[in-house]
């Protein structure tokens, strides 16, 4: 016996917007919710009931919304956008700073070895400098993995602004981490330790 | 794999400069990798949702879907009506034999705008009829 074949997000979205099937709403909540959260929790900077708050909230937007969905984005980007602007009005709402050194994210939800622990540690630090603009931007183009139009719509910036703040933000985060190899008394791991010192010299990790 | 010979052919600062920004990118790239790898369970999240979904107004999709039709059934509504007159008060009353005729030689006249425009009404509204209904 074979199972029907999984209906596509576009023909899920069309039952929402015909006949307000509940049914076909949850399946994209489904199938979208652990990529959103897991996007969410990043950008909350590893705070998991927040980040559950927001991509409740995002999913009820998306509800409440999908009427105005067109049909040439795709259903996670657009998802991404109204999870970035709820996201904004809860750090607007609350006046929160999310990615300040002291919060480091939680690291208990990923399994990770020292060396990778080290290196995202590094990241993370190297992103402190960031603009809220630049981190949002390395943000949709690396860990939500969009391309730079996708990236520019989630966003909602031309895309030449887009460009300019990933091409900022990597700059500044190099020298960042160029400086922390340079930092005498530290014990790394061997894999961070490679890749900054690659960062530093134009190496190769 | 991102190669030094690739780059050989560059000035060495501009070389450096480019490897730098490919070992950055893969590390971002790594780290977001372990991210996304990470599948989060539903654990009643999507219930959660769907419970508050349920919780609101069920006419929400209804509502945007008679915003975006209601406006363009007016406009339609309105040249079927100017269209009707005009056929009746040009055509001494013989709107619907006008009309048929002029359609079968796909002739566009008031009357056949007045008609088209009365089934097109008609249709449209039977149609969010039937998918607006709960």
């Amino acid at each position: 016996m074979t199972s029907p074949p999984a209906q596509s997000d576009h023909e899920l979205i069309a039952r929402v917007i015909a006949r307000g099937d509940q049914f076909a709403f949850s399946e994209l909540v489904k199938r979208h919710q652990s990529a959103l959260r897991a996007s969410l929790r990043k950008m909350t900077n590893g705070h998991a009931e927040l980040s559950d708050d927001i991509a409740q909230e995002t999913f009820i937007l998306a509800w409440k919304n999908i009427g105005k969905f067109r049909f040439e984005a795709k259903f996670s980007t657009w998802l991404y956008r109204i999870a970035f602007n709820a996201w904004q009005s809860d750090i607007r709402r609350k006046s929160e700073v999310l990615m300040d050194e002291e919060s480091m994210p939680e690291q208990g939800s990923i399994d990770s070895d020292a060396a990778t622990i080290a290196t995202r540690r590094d990241l993370e630090r190297a992103m402190v400098d960031l603009s809220e603009a630049e981190r949002a931007a390395i943000h949709q183009c690396f860990y939500n993995d969009l391309s730079h139009d996708e990236a520019a719509y989630v966003l909602q910036m031309p895309l030449g602004t887009l460009k300019t703040h990933v091409l900022r933000a990597k700059d500044k985060m190099r020298q960042r981490l160029a400086a922390y190899a340079a930092e005498p008394g530290l014990k790394l791991g061997n894999t961070r330790e490679a890749a900054v010192e690659s960062c530093e010299q134009g190496t190769l990790i | 794999m991102i190669l030094n010979h690739d780059l050989g052919h560059l000035p060495n600062d501009q070389a450096q400069q480019l490897a730098a920004d490919q070992a950055l990118e893969a590390m971002l790239r790594a780290d977001a990798a372990e991210w996304r790898a990470a599948y989060i369970h539903n654990d009643g999240f999507s219930d959660a949702v769907m419970h508050r979904v349920a919780q609101l107004p069920a006419t929400t999709t209804a509502r945007t879907f008679g915003r975006y039709v209601t406006p363009r059934l007016v406009i339609v509504s309105a040249a079927a009506v100017i269209g009707a007159l005009l056929a009746i008060f040009s055509s001494g009353g013989n709107l619907l034999i006008d009309a048929v005729m002029d359609l079968a030689t796909f002739t566009v006249t008031p009357s056949v705008v007045a008609i088209g425009g009365m089934l097109l009404v008609a249709s449209t509204a039977t149609i969010i009829t039937a998918t607006t209904e709960r």
